[in-house]
């Protein structure tokens, strides 16, 4: 895997902090860009030679319907029109029984539920141009009668799929914190060669739940799992995403500073 | 009245740089200022695409002005300025004005036309009776040299700014630099021109995002001269078209029923109850 | 081939979304209290992107806005394939039929700016 460094969310609010920040790559939401209507700021990192990468967040893979073609599409023509190594989305259903959730929702850990996502997996990547990365989601609740547990279900996906891995340690943090997810036998359990790149992200704690916001400042706990991923692998790439609440250039200078001083 | 001067500092003593705005400008250029100085202080951004939001950072003391744009944000550029034109806030530092003697009241420049008008008619009257044959031509003559007079003197009562208003104004574009963002904007708005150069450039601005504030302006000319008065930056005609506020400014939805882009991202939302 | 896995599982991903998003029986074997907390963050989430969306119906509602979108989100969970921007403006149709936004004015815009 090519040697990503250390990026962060490209974000419309932030863009011009994003370019002053002068990270090694970015990640980019897929449904909010269209190929052939880049951003400028999109463009302008992409002049600079900086990777930008197209993170998608609704193709439902999880889910029990079939993956939908046209975004499979607008994924597979973003990562054309960017140049990007590779495209990610997560390890979720996001629609079901005709409704949507408006968000990442976690899938049983069954084999029922296995088969479906290989399934979904295998469809999608015969229409991307490019490998395929899927990321770990942070749960509020747990599926009951789970048949595998969280890092042995990943290791059978890249088993059966042979795409890469996404791991995010606010999830898998919000995971251990809210579910009692066992971070070092996640870790131990994930094939870590097949890892794409990281991501790390802040929350809040709310009511005795971590909820994983993307509005707040990194938890030192999440650096630490971060750290305990490093003492495994030298991850190609780790990059911060931050959704809202925006804080000052230097803030995110400062949390960009302290995930490298973990990777060093 | 008078108003000290501080010509290093380029900002009255008396007046807050946006008071200066709103004589220069009008309501929309006292909202430029708020914009501008927030940017200055790291409280607010300006995306490339025009689209402003807040930067999360400790609470400080802010005009009133100022909180109502940390308010009313994530916004375009453009609606942002309509907005705080319109604002509750703009309209009391006009009133601020008005009572401290800076700015005319909508009311006595209405009543002083009416003044004016009394006084043509009058003329007018003169010179009828006159046709009629019985009044000397030097009474015509000598009212004639009354309207003008009266004209002269009734004059400047029917501009917006009062002399004071006026002055101070003549004295923020003496003390005006470039390299000073508030002021600057203060006197010429974001649109304005010095030299060959936008404000909006000067202050690096992307074009895209001063395109939003020209959406909302028949044309770029409040040039920061006096005469602008209290109206001119406050988007006054029907210019002002349709604020696009139910747009976000950023370009999401690709068609998609994406479910954290938009606005959302793929954060948890919090657990606020 | 992996038909009736996919329909067992839609039958279990559909009942819990109904439950958190609508108004469907919570389904059994979940931790109700956590059931709880996430149809909180999921309302919490599609209320704060349709604000952002449309900053003018926070402004007017207020704050009216949060518990009338609140009541507006639980009777009307958001149909797989549309948009937030149409979300936003089912709510602000919902809100006006209610009598609690007035009905947009078509010739506003002399009003404007006024």
């Amino acid at each position: 895997m090519a040697a990503l460094g250390v990026g962060i969310g490209w974000r419309p609010e932030i863009d011009l902090t994003v370019e002053r920040l002068d990270v090694d790559f970015v990640e980019v939401v897929a449904e909010n860009l269209h190929a052939d209507r880049l951003p400028e700021s999109v463009r302008v990192l992409r002049e600079r030679g900086v990777p930008v990468l197209p993170h998608a967040v609704s193709l439902s893979l999880g889910g029990a319907d079939p993956v939908d073609a046209h975004r499979v599409a607008h994924l597979g023509a973003l990562a054309q029109a960017l140049d990007a190594p590779f495209v990610s989305d997560h390890v979720c259903f996001v629609r079901a029984g005709g409704l949507d959730s408006g968000h990442l929702m976690p899938v049983p850990r069954t084999r029922d539920a296995l088969d479906v996502l290989v399934a979904n997996v295998k469809a999608a990547q015969a229409d991307l141009p490019v490998p395929l990365a899927l990321e770990n989601v942070a749960a509020l609740l747990e599926w009951p009668d789970a048949e595998l547990s969280e890092g042995r279900f990943l290791a059978e996906l890249v088993e059966r799929t042979d795409c890469l891995l996404l791991v995010d340690v606010a999830n898998l943090y919000a995971n251990a914190r809210n579910l009692g997810t066992d971070v070092g036998r996640f870790l131990d359990e994930i094939p870590l060669e097949r890892l794409a790149y990281v991501h790390v992200a802040g929350g809040q704690e709310h009511k005795g739940v971590y909820h994983d916001t993307h509005a707040h400042a990194v938890l030192p706990e999440v650096l630490d799992v971060l750290r305990q991923l490093r003492e495994r692998v030298d991850p190609p790439g780790v990059l911060l995403e931050r959704d809202d609440d925006y804080p000052s250039d230097a803030e995110l200078a400062g949390e960009l500073a302290a995930i490298r001083a973990v990777l060093a | 009245m008078t108003t000290s001067w501080t010509s290093t500092s380029g900002v009255s003593a008396e007046l807050w740089p946006e008071e200066l705005g709103l004589l220069a400008g009008g309501p929309g250029r006292a909202t430029e200022v708020a914009i501008v100085s927030l940017v200055e202080a790291g409280a607010l951004r300006i995306a490339r695409n025009g689209l402003a939001s807040a930067v999360q950072g400790p609470q400080r003391q802010w005009t009133p002005l100022q909180a109502f744009v940390l308010r009313s944000v994530p916004r375009p550029l453009g609606d942002l300025v309509t907005a705080g034109a319109r604002s509750v806030e703009a309209q009391s530092l006009r009133q601020q004005l008005i009572s401290r003697g800076y700015v005319r009241s909508a009311g006595s420049i209405r009543g002083m036309r009416w003044v004016r008008r009394l006084f043509f008619l009058s003329w007018v009257g003169t010179v009828l009776w006159s046709a009629l044959g019985d009044l000397p031509v030097g009474t015509v003559a000598s009212a004639f040299v009354g309207l003008i007079v009266a004209m002269a003197i009734t004059s400047p009562s029917v501009r917006p700014l009062t002399r004071a208003g006026r002055s101070t104004v003549r004295r923020l574009g003496a003390g005006v630099v470039t390299s000073q963002a508030v002021p600057l904007v203060a006197y010429y708005g974001l649109l304005g021109k010095v030299g060959k150069q936008y404000v909006w450039q000067i202050l690096g601005i992307d074009p895209v995002a001063s395109a939003t504030l020209r959406r909302r302006r028949k044309s770029d000319g409040s040039s920061g001269s006096a005469s602008c008065g209290s109206g001119c930056g406050s988007c006054s005609s029907s210019s002002c078209g349709s604020s696009s506020s139910s747009d976000s400014g950023s370009s999401s939805d690709s068609g998609s029923s994406s479910s954290c882009g938009g606005g959302g991202g793929c954060g948890g939302g919090g657990g606020g109850d | 081939m992996t038909q009736p896995q996919r329909e067992r599982l839609a039958a279990q991903q559909g009942e819990l979304l109904r439950a958190l998003l609508g108004d469907g029986e919570p389904p059994s074997g979940f931790d109700q209290e956590r059931l709880r907390v996430e149809a909180r963050a999921l309302l919490n989430k599609r209320r704060g992107i349709v604000a952002a969306l449309r900053p003018d119906l926070a402004d007017v509602l207020g704050d009216r806005f949060r518990p009338l979108f609140d009541s507006y989100a639980r009777a009307h969970p958001r149909q797989a394939g549309t948009r937030f921007r149409e979300d936003a403006a089912a709510f602000a149709d919902w809100a006006v039929a209610r009598g609690e936004l007035p009905a947009p004015r078509k010739q506003r815009w002399w009003r404007r700016g006024t």
